[in-house]
This record gives C-alpha cells, structure tokens and sequence, in this order.
C-alpha cells in the first residue's frame, strides 16, 4: 500500500485504484508483479526508507518519459495506466507556492523555529483567538504552514489541499474561479511578481533578452509570439502598460517596473507555471 | 458497469475531463450507489455547474436559507401552552423554582384558527400560509455538532452542506455567478463545513461573502477585485496570460485541463464585474430599502442588508443563498 501511495504521488495514478480501497471494493493492479516487486524492495532494500524509494523511481526511464501525445498508444490506454507516457499533472498547493516564492527569490530556506500557532496564546478558533500569527507573512516552505483545523491558510485552501476533517487519498485537481481571482488579485502574487520583476530588471541584456530567458518556449513561433506580446505589455509607452488613468499603482513604482511586474505575474498565474508536463 | 475509479479518457469535449474528476471524487470512495448518479450526470449536462433538470418540474427553483442562530423561546411565538398559563407562579418539579408563563397575548389567527402570540403579531396575519412543525426534538447538546447536524445532516462524519447538495443536483442558472453562496457566515460552529463539500467535487463549495463578525456593508468576496489595474488594463493582461495559456493547450490538445483554465479565468472576470454590481444595494429604491429594515442606526439595518442581498442573488440566478444571523437568544429576559 504505502509503494501504491509513492507511486501515485510520483506518476499521477496508483497502480492499484482507487488508492484509498486496497482490497474487494477496489480494481485489481494495473502491474502486479511490479506492485509485488516494489513492496519487496521497500521492504528488504531500502529497509523502509520512503526516500530511498521516491529516488529509485525518479530515476527510472518510466518516470522521465515525456508527455507528448501518441495517437495509437492514446487509442490503446487513454488514461496511461500502463505508463507510455508520463500524466501531465497539476503540482500540489504547497508546490506552487513555493515555486512562486523560489522564483521571486523571497523563499527562505530555512527551517523555522515552532510553529506560528505557539504565538496565538489562548483562546477559542473563530470566537475571541487571535489569528494574525496565522496570517502574518510566512516566506518559509509550505511544508512549514500551520494547519489549524477551520483556518487552513489561502493559497492551500484554493489550491485543494486535503482539508484536514477526513482523510483524503488523492487530492483534487480542480480549476475554479476562486484560484483565478487570486491569481489576478491578491497582494501574495502582486508581491512575488514584483519580487520577480525586479530580479529580471536586475539582469544585464535588454529587453528582448528577458522576455526569452523568463519565457523559454519550445518552437520559435512560440517564442516569437511571447516576444512580441510580453514586449508590447513591457513597453515604455505608458499607453501600452495599462499605466494610464485606470491605473491606481503606488506611486512609488515606475511604469516600466509596474509592466515588468503585471508580465511577471502573468508567467505566475498561467497553467503552464503550475502543470507538470 | 463503467468504473469510475480510474480516469477516464481525455477526448476533445472540453469539459469531459471534469467528468473524470466528478467520477473519481465522487465515486472514488467505494460507494456505489452514487455510481447511477454519475452516470446520469454524465450523460445529462454539459458542465458541473450547469442547470440540470430533476425528474419533475419543480415549483420552487431557487433556495433562501435564513439561518438565524438563537431564537426566542417557541412558548412565546408559536407553541400555545394554557396548562402553563394556569399554573403560573407554582413551584416548578423539582420544587427549586417557579413556572413562568408567556407574557404576550396568544390569540387564534386566519382561517386556520393558529394560535401564535402577539410577539409575532405581522407574521400571524399570514397564519393561513404558514406551516408549523410542532414534532422537532434532537439529541445533540451542543451549538457545534447542532449546527453541523443542521447544514449536513451528521454531526459524527463529514457530509456535504445542503446548498453543495443542491448545486450538485440540480446546477445553476447563472454560470457567471458562485451557484451558493453564505452571506457572512460564522467562523466557529462548523465554519467552512457548513458551506463544504465532504466528499462531493469541490466545484460545488459555497461561497462565503464576509463573516458573521463583519457588517455586511464592508463584507468582501476575497480578492474580487484588483488593487492596481483598472477593468481594461487587466483585460489586457489577461488577453497575454491566455494567450500563453492557448499555446500550452495547442501543443496538448488531448488535456482538457488546460482549457478548464481558460475557461476559469474568463469565468472570475465575468464575475468581478457581475457579483459587486449584485451586492450592491444603491439602486434599490428608498422604499425597497425601508421595507427591509434598511437605514442609518435602525436595528434592522445589517440583517436587511443581507436579505436585500440575499434577494438580489437570487434573482441573479444562484441556486441558494443562506443568510446568517446570530444571538437573537432571550437569555436573561
């Protein structure tokens, strides 16, 4: 089971599904020998060690193949349960979260000391206690993120992180309105884009440069485009920024690292930012 | 029988790859009798959201919840007790205390001849259409496990709340629009699980708009609106974000997930111009407001708000809507 369970994490569907019904109510496995020889290996090589075991199976051919389309393998297993591709998938909550911090270079690495619920003192949730140790800025891992039953905290929230009143096998994977709103809107990604802006501006080269070093495509087309759209949000002109009359920015911020931050967010808040191909 | 538990199929329907998830949420715990729903639920809509039509016409479509936690004593409103009444000042059965009977007037009321007291005396004079349910007894001791045992059924498992019930059976009609929404709900009590959805998809997750803790006036749905673009330039910054997103879907066009986001993104920007404009009580008439309670310093004022609110949502086309209210109790009277 606890082999099933790493394998779904790692290829996107457990050999035997559903992950949380081992047994009648549940199908058979898609590999019973490899389900049997895993078990075995966790067991007698790597003596327990879920590590051990996460680094054998990234470093197999099955888990760098890609996820390029094939249409006879496709018509044969649409759902990839024999694994002739790689299941694009979207990254867990905590994941994201800390990609974006990574890139805007605000993550702190470090491990922090007790969690932030020690300096909420007493109280009853919701009623008189004091939740601003919750929601004070955390740059550190989601790992870390405290998990008070009631008062998840946003990004995981949205993100379908398992709620913590039942146990929950494989999360959701849901694409709502409510992420979308918070990837447009909230302080926490104005934050890293503008974190991340400034690194970009930060770098030698010129424009065009940035644009194809934040934005990597696969085809030249691709990138041609990115190019001419990314440049047109970036340009000087304020007309072309949204830096006009609407804009209701800091004055603080010039145009030119107000459009660097509004193209930045926008590498943030696209799905390819969030789905592992 | 189809199983559910393993994804489906990735074919070009773009919203086919919700069914999957639909069927391995739903289904993905063993139980089978949800297994027929899903497979209606496949075959009948288009999108999760989308109004689906029950196996009878209903009469009432849209749902308004008044959720008023607390309440005065039913010996007072509704419940005529002439047994009470005759034995008020006498010692009590444990001989320690004494009987209080109502003090308001109870008279018959309407057609029906319903008795209720003149603490309620507007609403007795609409005795004829009302039902009473004098058979209500419970065994739960508590305010938490009472409320969620009230918007979930179970105070011992985690369900899914009545509202995430009902978009999941029967939609929503305005697509532009959360199909359920909790105006200013509690924090405690349940909190999110009662607006939750347990083990049903989580596109069918209320909505809450500010807390029970806030007056409604300043109550906000969370980042509904940007801090530093105005409606156009956001457009724009939009119209680049999609564009990439497009070139993802391009070059995956059997991953229908990546449509799922355009499709999300185009849905929060319709809806941040759609849903202030709903909440937003200005253009209603003065003597709109009045009847509400509405108005400076009037007692009345945030709960009319949010039933004018309430209102205004249903109207709007979202399949239900509770309004919470708290500590209307008569302790210590």
């Amino acid at each position: 089971m606890a082999v099933n369970r790493i394998w779904q994490h790692l290829f996107g569907l457990g050999l035997v599904t559903p992950v949380d019904n081992f047994g009648h109510n549940g199908r058979p496995p898609s590999h019973p020998q490899l389900l049997d020889w895993l078990a075995h290996r966790f067991v007698s090589g790597h003596k327990w060690s879920r590590k051990a075991m996460i680094r054998d199976l990234v470093l197999t051919r099955a888990y760098r193949l890609s996820s390029t389309h094939d249409p006879a393998a496709f018509e044969a297993d649409p759902a990839a349960g024999l694994v002739w591709r790689h299941t694009r998938r979207r990254l867990e909550a905590e994941a994201i979260r800390d990609a974006m911090l990574a890139v805007s270079g605000r993550l702190d690495t470090s491990r922090p000391e007790a969690s932030p619920v020690t300096r909420i003192g007493e109280g009853e949730v919701g009623r008189n206690i004091n939740i601003k140790p919750l929601t004070a800025p955390f740059p550190h891992r989601s790992v870390y993120l405290p998990i008070v039953r009631g008062i998840v905290p946003e990004f995981l929230k949205l993100f379908d992180f398992s709620p913590p009143l039942q146990p929950q096998a494989v999360r959701d994977e849901t694409n709502l309105p409510a992420q979308s709103l918070f990837l447009l809107n909230s302080p926490f990604v104005i934050q890293q884009a503008d974190a991340l802006a400034s690194r970009m501006l930060a770098k030698e080269g010129d424009d065009n440069d940035r644009v194809s070093r934040a934005y990597r495509s696969r085809s030249d087309a691709d990138q041609a485009t990115t190019n001419a759209t990314g440049l047109c949000l970036t340009s000087p002109d304020g007309t072309d920024t949204g830096a006009g009359p609407e804009n209701r920015t800091n004055k603080k911020t010039t145009p030119r690292q107000q459009a660097w931050s509004l193209f930045c967010q926008v590498l943030l808040a696209g799905a390819e930012f969030r789905y592992l191909d | 029988m189809r199983d559910f538990a393993i994804r489906l199929p990735q074919p070009t329907h773009p919203t086919l790859s919700r069914r999957a998830l639909l069927g391995q949420a739903t289904c993905g715990i063993g139980t089978l009798a949800l297994a027929g729903l899903c497979q209606q639920a496949r075959a009948d809509h288009t999108t999760p959201l989308s109004p689906k039509q029950p196996h009878h016409t209903p009469r009432a479509k849209r749902m308004i919840f008044l959720h008023m936690r607390g309440g005065p004593a039913h010996m007072e409103t509704f419940e005529h007790k002439p047994e009470l009444a005759k034995r008020h000042g006498t010692n009590g059965r444990n001989g320690k205390r004494k009987l209080i009977a109502s003090k308001w007037r109870w008279q018959q009321r309407g057609e029906s001849g319903l008795w209720v007291s003149d603490l309620v005396k507007h609403q007795a004079r609409h005795a004829d259409k009302l039902c009473v349910l004098s058979g209500m007894h419970t065994d739960i001791a508590n305010h938490t496990p009472a409320m969620l045992f009230l918007h979930t059924g179970s105070f011992t498992f985690a369900r899914p709340s009545l509202g995430s019930w009902l978009l999941y059976g029967l939609g929503t009609a305005n697509q532009n629009l959360p199909g359920f929404v909790s105006i200013c709900p509690p924090l405690i009590n349940g909190g999110t699980s009662n607006y939750g959805t347990a083990f049903l998809p989580s596109v069918y997750q209320g909505t809450a708009i500010g807390d029970i803790k806030t007056p409604v006036r300043n109550a906000r749905i969370g980042n509904i609106s940007n801090p530093r673009l105005g409606t156009s330039a956001q457009r724009k910054q939009l119209d680049l974000l999609q564009s990439i997103n497009r070139d993802l879907a391009t070059r995956a066009p059997y991953d229908t997930r990546i449509d799922g986001v355009i499709q999300s993104y185009e849905l929060a920007f319709r809806m941040q111009a759609e849903l202030p404009q709903v909440m937003d009580l200005s253009s209603e008439t003065r003597s709109t407001q009045q009847m509400y309670g509405i108005g400076e310093g009037r007692r009345s004022d945030n709960f009319g708000r949010q039933c004018l609110m309430a209102r205004r949502l249903i109207e709007a086309g979202v399949r239900h809507v509770e309004v919470c209210d708290e500590f209307w109790d008569q302790h210590g009277a």
